[in-house]
């Protein structure tokens, strides 16, 4: 008769398979999980690190409508901490990028190489990128689609048609499920877009002009970046950069200044203010100028929203020192020095001071910006989005981009009519997450927030609209100039990878549909030698 | 484990009681394994069709010997539960370890959550639990099977393949 038992060895046996299956999957988690773990005596000291904006790059060549660029998609070895290096992903090996300069009705044409490694080094996943440039309405196959991807040793040529208003746009990568991590690494660049009207406004230009892209990261002690997003919740760093530079110090006259706020973070959200509690003047919105300027004491900035705001430093003395701070946002973590952004030292009296207005003398800007002529009675459609968080996946009302994929690219959440308005009415249900989000191709009008009047520093043509706790948000568009599918997704990066994104589908009205976002304008292996633009 | 259950009321050898428990242990470990399945299926099944139906199949077997445990089915079938469990211990530590080629944007192994850790430890019972019912001289071959399995887990991962 068999002794139903299991004697000492008999368990010994079964431990080695049993502690693997337990062990080797958990020590991958707990490895995963880290802070920011370098020595606190390398990070400088806030306002200590010069003021640094990116350079602009130029064209490899112009002829009578177009500008032509090549831009490189490779690693780079940045100082971003005084004399520790970290390694990045950079267009044109720099984080953030170049600036591109446009001029409305002036064709840009930029070709992309992915010269990025097969795997990213420290994370193992293949560095696939796809170019959105964010806040242009360009051909679905230009347009960044998530899953045209750019392959390491892989070239694209897009195509950014500039018709539209001034504006500050910027390109960012937009590879399916790596689109945190790529921008993390540094892909991302602002692009500014100028026109006659904003060229003739008496608004700061040039050396009183200047991006301030905001990132946050964690680092490692040997310099790299760490990657944490608390399972696809948030990344929250505890460095906080201005143009890749931490909490620099940015010396300025005694005048208007513009800066071009361009919310570049993964998942954290800022709320601006000054240190003297000053109002700034806000003067644009993702989709450019505003109808007129509004002042506010404190400005909200979601992930991907951009702000052009005036500061005016004429009234302080020289040698005062006036801090722009972050008063945090629901849900997104803060650390010690994450309630600083950066500061201005004021040197003394302006060496000009021509363009010094928030306006023209009417009191305008853009009479005619996008979309904020639309009214409610113009919508043919009501459509509402859900936006949450449904079975461990960030979903769009019930939606994810897994199934835009299993559908082959069909299954869409919308099709407006091309040249139609609808009225979108975007729900977050949630008290633990805010989600700014982003609907690509056009510009909406936030109309109603909560069932009241937005922000008056929203009251311009937008693009990302940040829809926070407990919030319900409903916006005008008028959906064009294009046909074709579109995305729409959170820009909380983590969220967006984890599947937070889905689709609309703009169609006319008989003939043939738009162009595919995929395959009609594929990558291709680098050539080499890589012919001439 | 003795003493549970109707055992109590008649006198039983300690053999029997020993080889019920076990049967015990490994029918319900098995079943609600099984059960877990249809979830994780569930879960895959918004995205990938081969995935849940690969999970679905997964759980029918499970259900399938769940039955056969409590029909007192032959040795083959407890030698063919181990054989057929070991194989899914593998294949979750494998999936959380590596990349597998599940999709086309696969690119990282799967997370290791809470359902995951749970499916495996029920399984590692069922294991321990199919190996005690089996004939003594079953039994020392199914572990050997069992332990050459595990070192080689381990030393996959210790040489770098699994990672
Ligand atoms: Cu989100």
């Amino acid at each position: 008769m068999t002794a139903h038992a299991l004697n000492r060895r008999d368990l010994l046996k079964l431990s080695a398979l049993g502690a693997a299956a337990v062990a080797l999957p958990l020590e991958r988690v707990v490895s995963a999980k880290s802070a920011s773990r370098i020595a606190s005596s390398k990070l400088p000291r806030p306002y200590t690190l010069p003021f640094k904006v990116p350079p602009v790059i130029k064209p490899v060549r112009s002829d009578a409508t177009t500008d032509y660029y090549h831009i490189a998609q490779r690693t780079g070895v940045a100082e971003i901490l005084p004399g520790v290096k970290t390694p990045v992903f950079g267009y044109e090996g720099i984080s953030p990028g170049p600036t591109i300069r446009a001029t409305r009705g002036r064709e840009v044409v930029l070709r992309m190489t992915n010269e990025l490694p097969a795997r990213h080094p420290r994370w193992g996943y293949e560095a696939w990128t796809s170019c959105h440039l964010h806040g242009s309405a360009s051909l679905p196959q230009y347009d960044g689609y998530a899953s045209d991807i750019t392959r390491p040793g892989q070239v694209k040529t897009y195509r950014y048609p500039n018709t539209q208003d001034a504006r500050t746009l910027w390109y960012h990568d937009h590879g399916v499920h790596h689109t945190a991590e790529n921008a993390y690494m540094g892909l991302a660049a602002q692009y500014h877009l100028v026109d006659p009207l904003e060229q003739s406004l008496p608004i700061p230009k040039g050396d009183y002009e200047a991006p301030l892209i905001l990132t946050d990261k964690i680092f490692n002690s040997n310099g790299e970046f760490i990657y944490d997003d608390n399972g696809h919740s948030g990344l929250y760093g505890d460095v906080i950069l201005v143009n890749g530079v931490p909490w620099p110090l940015m010396k300025v006259e005694q005048r208007k200044y513009r800066f071009r706020v361009l919310n570049a973070s993964l998942a954290r959200g800022f709320r601006l203010q000054l240190s003297t509690r000053d109002p700034m003047t806000v003067i644009g919105t993702d989709g450019g100028l505003m109808v007129r300027p509004q002042t506010t004491a404190q400005l909200r900035l979601g992930m991907a929203e951009r702000y052009e705001i005036v500061i005016d430093f004429a009234k302080y003395k020289p040698g005062q020192r006036v801090e722009l701070r972050n008063l945090g946002v629901k849900n997104s973590v803060d650390y010690d020095n994450t309630g600083k952004i950066m500061a201005f030292e004021v040197t003394g009296p302006a060496k000009s001071l021509a363009d010094n207005a928030v306006s023209d003398p009417d009191g305008l800007l853009n009479p005619q910006a996008p979309a904020m002529d639309l009214a409610p009675a113009m919508a043919v459609q009501k459509r509402k989005l859900e936006v949450e968080r449904k079975n461990g996946q960030w979903v769009i009302s019930g939606t994810t981009w897994a199934d835009v994929v299993k559908s082959d690219y069909r299954k869409v959440v919308a099709k407006p009519k091309l040249d139609t308005v609808e009225q979108w009415e975007i729900v977050n249900k949630s008290g633990g997450w805010f989600h700014p989000v982003h609907i690509h191709l056009v510009d909406f009008k936030i109309i109603e927030r909560n069932g009241k009047a937005p922000f008056n520093y929203e009251l311009g043509p937008k693009d990302v609209v940040y829809v926070g706790e407990n919030e319900t948000v409903k916006v005008l568009a008028r959906f064009g100039p294009h046909k074709g599918r579109y995305m729409i997704h959170c820009h909380n990066l983590p969220h967006e990878d984890h599947d937070m994104m889905t689709q609309f589908e703009v169609v006319g009205d008989s003939e043939g549909e738009g162009d595919d976002p995929i395959t009609s304008a594929p990558p291709y292996g680098i050539p080499d030698p890589l012919p001439d633009l | 484990m003795a003493g549970i259950g109707p055992a109590a009321a008649a006198p039983t050898a300690p053999a029997d009681r020993a080889e019920r428990n076990w049967r015990r242990a490994a029918t319900w470990s098995v079943n609600t394994t099984a059960a877990l399945h249809v979830v994780v299926g569930l879960d895959h099944l918004h995205h990938s069709t081969l995935l849940a139906a690969f999970f679905f199949g997964v759980a029918l077997v499970q259900a399938g010997l769940g039955e056969g445990l409590r029909r007192r089915g032959p040795q083959g079938t407890l030698a063919a539960g181990v054989g057929g469990t070991v194989a899914l211990v593998v294949l979750y530590v494998v999936s959380r370890l590596a990349t597998l080629p599940l999709h086309e944007f696969n690119d990282r192994p799967e997370a290791t959550d809470l359902l995951g850790m749970s499916v495996v430890t029920l399984e590692l019972i069922t294991v321990a639990a199919l190996a005690a019912l089996a004939a003594e001289r079953w039994r020392a071959r199914i572990l050997d099977g069992v332990l050459l399995v595990g070192l080689g887990v381990w030393a996959a991962w210790a040489t770098g393949i699994l990672s």
